[in-house]
């Protein structure tokens, strides 16, 4: 095995973790949003190695999709922020309270 | 260069992608009416949100006539280069998502006129999210999956706080969309991972490769593809089952065509083995993400905050059409992966923990609720533990193989979740129906058989149908049924312990409704006024769906029958 190929999965898996840590640790939306964004990256890293490490071509452009869903998903979720925002003059994930049971 | 080049040329078939430009094309002309209406001479607010629902509603009627068509026609080949395989299950599936959006759009002008929502952008998010669905239970490809599940949350997370004045409605809207979107990242990251173990991302091939590698394997040569011959044609289905999976190296190589050595630049594939560890990753990743968009325990904290957040209406389409579209994608997924040897062991242990939990988890948590909406969530927490124990029995390694119960365990999850859905379109539109009465504290339902007694009768039938086990002749009682005898013919007796267990403790809140409506009449000082709706739309929706409720509960095999099967 091509050891660049392990060197790129470690560092895909590496960056998918730190983008689950700091969902779960960080509190303010935009921080969160961009971990979402680091793991969905930590993705796209991982398609292109297996892609390159099998010589099968249909994974890179499948980057393409999922980098086009994370501009879409961004486009919905900063609207939501800006709504929130609004409304509460902050973004703070863990002082939205309203709704506990 | 001689190479035997063949243009590619993807081939389109209309019929078949009918279903999916009817809902979308429908979505962009709702958005296109919506602004262009205002400059009609004589126009009311009011007439254009009456024209754009009327719009909404036969378009998907249109998809759901197009989608029986093809399930009657059902052939179940992949098309659009293999990205989707429309199949009975699919079919039928996204003809239950169907069904919810429509109880939506019928109910939904009173909501529209009470809260004064945007309603071309409400009917434009429902048809989006909608064919988003609908794509997904025909869903043959694992991108075009998550590209499916990300049209129909997108659309889900905004139909969740379209309700811009409210303060819960944006709570709700963030919360889902932290949580889906977090959940997206776990599916795509698992997907990359199924790819790199199998080498595909299409969930059953066309099988020509397959066979054509089987034979070079068979000669003992590594076979030669033509450069432009699709090698994407064989699916995680047709590698699980060689156990292996093609690598190709595009190389030139040399040919004796006529005495003469000619170079032809082809690509050279070869087997590899499946790396086992990457595909129990990618599948455990998956399953995870799908987890979140299912809100199975313990990956369901959005879903009570969402639903009582969201406006009724949206809560109730997230409840039941979001579920189907992802269940059956689940379905599709392990049926796959069936041949896979290792689905026994871990797989197994992680899809029947998730089961075991979600119902522990839904019906205890449901038990604490004072919030109606609320409650309604935890019960539907619950409601996808019974599902996930029937995607556990599907992956037995007693059913692998065995056709004709797979069949039945599928039709099983397919009554469970027209059963579900039905039963709550009914809950939800009860609740929709008595408006800020209904959404809010169960204790607002005191008295509400002596004042309204139909429309408690209709929430009892919902009530005593979600309970499933204890009141035969209700359809959830035969939903829960075929899937708990699916279970224990596997020999998942500790699966269905807990269920039952699990239906014997939902018992005591499902009944806690019932009695606040037919034995309590002390209301609450602080309960809201009745807002009930005119008109006939919400009434012909709480017959219509408890009409199902009891129909199917007298007659379970009706709903196969007209299925045709």
């Amino acid at each position: 095995m091509d050891p660049t190929f392990l060197y790129t999965l470690i560092l895909s898996a590496t960056l998918f973790t730190i983008g689950v840590i700091g969902v779960l640790w960080k509190r303010n939306a935009i921080a969160l949003f961009m971990n979402v964004e680091l793991m969905l990256n930590a993705a796209n890293l991982a398609f292109v190695a297996f892609s390159r490490e099998f010589g099968l071509m249909q994974g890179a452009p499948l980057v393409l999709f999922v980098m086009t869903v994370a501009a879409a998903e961004a486009g919905v979720g900063l609207a939501i922020f800006i709504a929130l925002f609004r409304s509460r003059r902050h973004i703070r994930a863990d002082e939205l309270d309203l709704l506990r049971g | 260069m001689t190479g035997s080049f063949q243009a590619y040329v993807p081939q389109v078939a209309l019929d078949q992608v009918l279903p999916f430009a009817l809902l979308i094309g429908a979505g962009l002309v709702i958005l296109a009416l919506d602004a262009l209406l205002d400059f009609a001479r004589g126009m009311t607010p009011a007439r254009r949100d009456n024209i754009l629902c009327w719009v909404t509603g036969i378009s998907l009627l249109g998809a759901g006539f197009t989608h029986y068509a093809d399930f009657l026609g059902a052939n179940s080949r992949p098309f659009l280069e293999g990205a989707f395989r429309a199949d009975a299950f699919g079919n039928l599936g996204a003809l239950v998502i169907i069904l919810a959006a429509l109880a939506f759009v019928v109910m939904s002008p009173s909501l529209i006129r009470r809260r004064r929502l945007p309603a071309g952008e409400l009917y434009a998010l429902l048809l989006f999210s909608c064919s988003g669905m609908t794509m997904l239970t025909v869903a043959n490809e694992l991108v075009t999956a998550f590209i499916c599940i990300e049209i129909l949350s997108l659309a889900l997370y905004v139909m969740a706080g379209i309700d811009r004045r409210s303060r819960r409605g944006g709570e709700a809207a963030f919360k889902y969309f932290i949580l889906g979107a977090f959940a997206s990242a776990f599916l795509v990251f698992g997907i990359a991972f199924l790819y790199g173990a199998t080498g595909t991302t299409q969930l059953f091939g066309q099988g020509a490769t397959y066979d054509r590698m089987m034979a070079a394997e068979r000669l003992g040569m590594p076979i030669t593809l033509p450069l432009g011959e699709p090698t994407y044609n064989m699916g995680i289905n047709e590698v699980l089952h060689a156990g292996q999976r093609v690598v190709t190296v595009s190389q030139p190589v040399s040919e004796i065509v006529d005495g003469q050595v000619v170079v032809t630049d082809q690509i050279v594939s070869t087997l590899a083995a499946v790396n086992p560890m990457w595909l129990f990753l990618g599948f455990a990743l998956v399953f995870v993400g799908l987890c979140f968009k299912l809100s199975l325990a313990p990956f369901h904290m959005w879903a009570p905050d969402v639903y009582e957040g969201a406006p009724t209406l949206s809560a109730m389409f997230i409840a039941t059409a979001s579920k189907v579209a992802a269940f059956a994608f689940l379905v599709h997924l392990v049926e796959a992966m069936s041949f896979w040897s290792h689905f026994p062991a871990a797989s197994g242990f992680l899809i029947g923990g998730v089961a075991m939990v979600s119902i522990l988890w839904g019906n205890l948590g449901a038990v604490v609720q004072s919030n109606f909406k609320r409650l309604l969530a935890y019960s539907s927490i619950a409601h996808g533990g019974y599902l996930t124990i029937a995607i556990a029995t599907l992956v037995h390694p007693e059913v692998f193989g065995d056709y004709d119960r797979i069949e039945r365990v599928r039709s099983a999850i397919l009554f469970y979740l027209f059963a579900y859905t039905a039963m709550n379109i009914l809950a939800f539109g009860v609740a929709a129906y008595l408006g800020a009465r209904g959404e809010g504290d169960i204790r607002n339902y005191r008295g509400l058989f002596r004042r309204r007694p139909a429309v408690a009768l209709a929430m009892a039938l919902s009530m005593l149908s979600l309970m499933g086990l204890g009141i035969p002749l209700l359809i959830g009682f035969w939903g829960k049924m075929y899937v708990f005898k699916e279970a224990i013919d596997v020999g998942l007796i500790s699966l269905v312990i807990v269920g039952a267990a699990g239906n014997v403790v939902s018992a005591f809140y499902y009944l806690r409704v019932v009695v606040e409506m037919f034995m309590r009449d002390d209301l609450p000082a602080d309960a809201p006024p009745e807002e009930s709706p005119r008109g006939l739309a919400f009434p012909l929706v709480l017959v219509a769906s408890s009409a199902l409720v009891v129909l199917f509960g007298f007659l379970p095999p009706l709903f196969l029958a007209l299925g045709g099967r």
